[in-house]
């Protein structure tokens, strides 16, 4: 176990390294620089003398290699450099706006396993067809329908019309309803497909109709032998929803008028904004990498069967019981 | 022209419109409204200020849109320019005198201003600011202000009195001292380097609100300075600000603006879409146009690109575009037509409608006399090359993309083919720089005319990438002339040079649009349409 997990260790830090220099490498790349924007905008006075100034003056006019090597250095040292376009420093700009993000991404995730748990369940147990086919229904809706609209419709309806929420966020509790909704209802559409598959098979598995036919009710074979063995591909979906959720908070974030990771993002991509890209992209390949090792440790938790040897374990729940 | 209108709206207002659709219900919560009967000023309350556009660095000189917002609060200036007339006032300066030749400014500071940090706004204070706008500060990053391009040095007379040396005449030079990006700044931001000055808890000024708070550049919050005594001596108002306080908000959404207005839960909302003004109208909410002076919004030339370095063919352009089809189609009735590189609010504006006028024949006849004859599919060929342009939406204008495909549209009736691109704002950097584009739009905001000379003087932005002799001596011309008559002449000399050889393609009269709750009182801006609430208050709160 000590050796695996060290092991994963060494792996997420060339993960977390490789991120970076990709995201540099491409940053490079790009047509334009941070200054040019700058001094681009007709209005802002500038001069391509001036220009060449600030480049100097933020080590922009050096080779390529001395930048990267620089800015690994700063890194590795924890110092993360200024923004390019806001004058702030990349930690304290992280540092204000994680906090918005980490609120609304866990309790987003929390209300897509609820809404997705509630969809699954009602759909695999339903006694009407008709109902078993509308519910079946929602979820490819849900993922079919754009993060975007469905904020803007919460807006509309709750904020706009009826004045139940504030339209641009406040810290307040209820400022966070609206926009956990919308990125739960995102992250919730392939959770709830998942769970709907594999609760219908494994409802036919024989171990369940054996324990039925042995007189137990659908609520006991729930509990005690359906629920856990529909969690494994929920955990692995997990390390995949976390993408999600980092993705949807920029959407959200945006059209909510919240502070956050998502929107600090966005705006310093338009900017190209280097400084703060790589610290952003650093921070979710991290969340990333972590929420990953994290739910590989717990698969033998969940499933005694599964046993960690070098790499990820991504085992499916009815394939570890053909096997067995 | 109706399916256009409907391409032009987003996914936003569809959903907006769906949103409406599923309550039965058009409108939010409508403010009554309250034309004229506002009453006395009353103190107190906090107002909501909507913003698109995400805040940048705030140092002193950066003009970004939403940043210029909220800046001139926190800083006065030297002069006050009326907003209507454009004439320099007092301010922090009561009085000055200008030498003989031009080139010394000697300006009387008001007794008894401070800083928000408690340090005193005298003279050495002022050659301070000048100095660094003037010669930069290489060692913390900071490089010369262009708008003081021919500064000389500042001398302290006394603590109240500070002159200004110029090397050459420049009589645009006493407006660059009323503007808010000369907003003078406490020594002790002036001691920061270029990114500490950019970050607005330490920009301390002496203007009529202070920080409170900011979050990320998201939300800033002003709150009024108590002892704020020395307002411009024209303002109706003395002392200080009416308002408590007031919330800068970045909304990037334009249908979460309106909509947040609409419901009363914010007061005034920048940079509203033309297809939303009446919706808004409609639910009560007042439409405040500004239109903003320095140039219209326009195209300039680039000459040295293929085909438009052919006179005849810039002047087919000229005439084959519509100005009053880009303002009933893409804008709004709020928007003047353009009429001349000026707009029709500067006081310097002469009006050039004669040579702006849509006249499909003589675009078409401009055309054949320079050899362009119609190919077989409607585009115009010469020398085997067919009469292709190309033209990219510029990322600084809203309506930008909407008027260059209206543009495409009504060139192509004269057989010129325009292909509109849009790209990220990295490269369109990059490509609308290039030599070989033909036009970039653009607009410089400022209430002066010698705003003409940094667009088309060769030697400075030279936009045109072709220096023309004539040109420079126009645009140099006037910054020498002290008569405002003569100046008036000269500018108007520049202005019918630039139109009457298609240098430039005029769009729009660029105007900054303000959805305003019934609630407000007493709003408004300088002549650039960059908000003062010094005067602005709430009749509920």
């Amino acid at each position: 176990m000590g050796r695996y997990i060290a092991s994963r260790i060494g792996q997420a830090f060339l993960v977390l390294w490789a991120a970076y220099t990709a995201s540099f490498v491409l940053l490079a790349v790009l047509p334009s620089d941070p200054i040019s924007i700058r001094i681009s905008a007709p209005d802002s006075g500038l001069t391509p003398e001036d220009g060449e100034r600030l480049r100097e003056y933020y080590g922009l006019d050096q080779p390529i290699v001395a930048q990267y090597l620089h800015h690994l250095l700063g890194v590795l040292r924890g110092d993360f450099g200024y923004s390019l376009t806001r004058g702030t420093e990349v930690r304290t700009l992280i540092a204000e706006a994680l906090p918005s993000t980490i609120q609304l991404t866990a309790f987003s995730l929390l209300a897509g396993l609820l809404i997705a748990g509630a969809l699954g369940v009602a759909a695999s147990y339903s006694r009407f067809g008709w109902l078993r086919g509308l519910l079946l229904s929602v979820p490819p809706l849900f993922a079919s329908v754009p993060t975007f609209l469905i904020g803007i419709l919460f807006l509309q309806v709750f904020s706009f019309e009826l004045g139940w929420l504030p339209a641009v966020g406040d810290s307040s509790a209820s400022a966070l309803v609206a926009p956990v909704l919308t990125l739960g209802i995102a992250v919730s559409a392939p959770l709830a497909q998942v769970l709907i598959r594999t609760l219908d098979s494994i409802k036919r598995e024989q171990f369940v109709q054996v324990v039925l036919a042995k007189g137990a009710d659908d609520g006991y074979a729930f509990r005690h032998h359906v629920l856990r063995n529909s969690i494994l591909p929920w955990l692995t979906l997990l390390g995949l929803t976390i993408g999600e959720l980092i993705a949807g908070s920029l959407v959200t974030e945006t059209v909510y008028s919240r502070d956050g990771i998502g929107r600090l993002t966005q705006s310093s991509v338009q900017a190209q904004d280097l400084p703060v890209i790589q610290a952003v992209v650093l921070l979710a390949a991290s969340v990333y990498v972590l929420v990953n090792l994290v739910i590989d440790l717990l698969y033998p938790l969940v499933d005694p069967r599964i046993r960690l040897t070098g790499g990820p374990a991504r085992i499916r729940a009815h394939k570890v019981k053909e096997a067995a | 022209m109706n399916s256009r209108r409907s391409r032009i709206r987003s996914v936003a207002l569809t959903a907006t419109v769906v949103g409406s659709l599923l309550l039965g219900a058009a409108c939010g919560s409508g403010a009554s409204g309250g034309d004229g009967a506002a009453g006395e000023p009353v103190y107190g309350g906090t107002l909501t200020f909507l913003d698109p556009v995400e805040y940048q660095a705030f140092n002193i000189t950066n003009t970004l849109w939403s940043n210029s917002q909220v800046t001139p609060q926190l800083v006065d200036r030297l002069t006050y320019q009326d907003p209507d007339t454009g004439e320099i006032e007092p301010w922090i300066a009561e009085s000055w005198d200008i030498s003989g030749d031009g080139l010394e400014y000697t300006f009387h500071l008001r007794d008894g201003v401070t800083f928000s940090d408690g340090t005193p706004l005298d003279a050495q204070a002022v050659k301070a600011n000048y100095d660094q706008h003037g010669f930069g500060a290489p060692e913390l990053g900071l490089v010369k202000d262009a708008f003081f391009g021919n500064y000389a040095g500042a001398d302290v007379v006394d603590d109240e009195t500070v002159r200004v040396r110029l090397s050459t005449p420049n009589a645009g030079f006493l407006q660059v001292t009323s503007i808010y990006r000369s907003g003078l700044l406490a020594p002790s931001t002036l001691g920061k380097n270029l990114d500490e000055q950019g970050q607005i808890a330490n920009l301390i000024g002496s203007g009529p609100f202070v920080l409170e708070s900011a979050n990320s550049n998201q939300e800033i919050v002003l709150k009024r300075r108590e002892d704020y005594d020395w307002a411009p001596p024209s303002s109706e108002h003395q002392g200080r600000a009416y308002l408590d306080r007031i919330v800068f908000k970045v909304v990037t959404e334009g249908s979460v603006r309106t909509g947040s207005l609409q419901s009363g839960q914010a007061h005034i909302a920048r940079n509203i879409q033309p297809y939303d003004e009446e919706l808004l109208t409609g639910s009560g909410i007042d439409i405040i146009a500004k239109s903003v002076d320095g140039e219209t919004n326009h195209l300039n030339i680039h000459q040295t690109a293929p085909f438009v370095a052919d006179k005849n063919v810039r002047l087919a352009l000229q005439a084959a575009t519509n100005r009053q089809e880009i303002v009933d189609t893409v804008l709004s009735p709020n928007y003047g037509v353009a009429k001349s590189i000026l707009p029709q609010s500067s006081p310097w504006f002469s009006d050039n409608s004669g040579a702006l006028t849509y006249d499909l024949d003589r675009a078409e006849q401009l055309l054949e006399d320079a050899g362009w004859k119609v190919g077989a599919d409607g585009i115009r060929v010469k020398d085997g090359q067919r009469l292709s342009v190309e033209g990219y939406v510029a990322p600084f204008y809203q309506p930008s993309k909407a008027t260059w495909e209206l543009l495409a549209e009504q060139w192509k009736r004269a057989g010129v083919e325009l292909k509109v691109k849009q790209v990220d704002y990295g490269t369109y950097t990059k490509t609308v720089a290039e030599k070989g584009q033909p036009f970039s739009q653009s607009q410089l905001s400022r209430a002066e005319p010698d705003v003409l000379r940094t667009s088309y003087d060769s030697t400075l932005n030279n936009v045109t990438f072709a220096p023309d002799p004539r040109l420079d001596e126009l645009v140099r011309a006037q910054a020498t002339i002290t008569d405002p008559a003569q100046r008036k002449a000269a500018v108007a000399d520049i202005q019918k040079y630039l139109i009457d050889n298609a240098v430039v393609i005029p769009l729009y009269d660029e105007t900054q649009i303000f959805a305003v709750s019934p609630t407000v009182q007493g709003f408004g801006t300088d002549p650039v349409a960059r908000s003062e609430f010094y005067g602005t208050w709430l009749s509920e709160n």
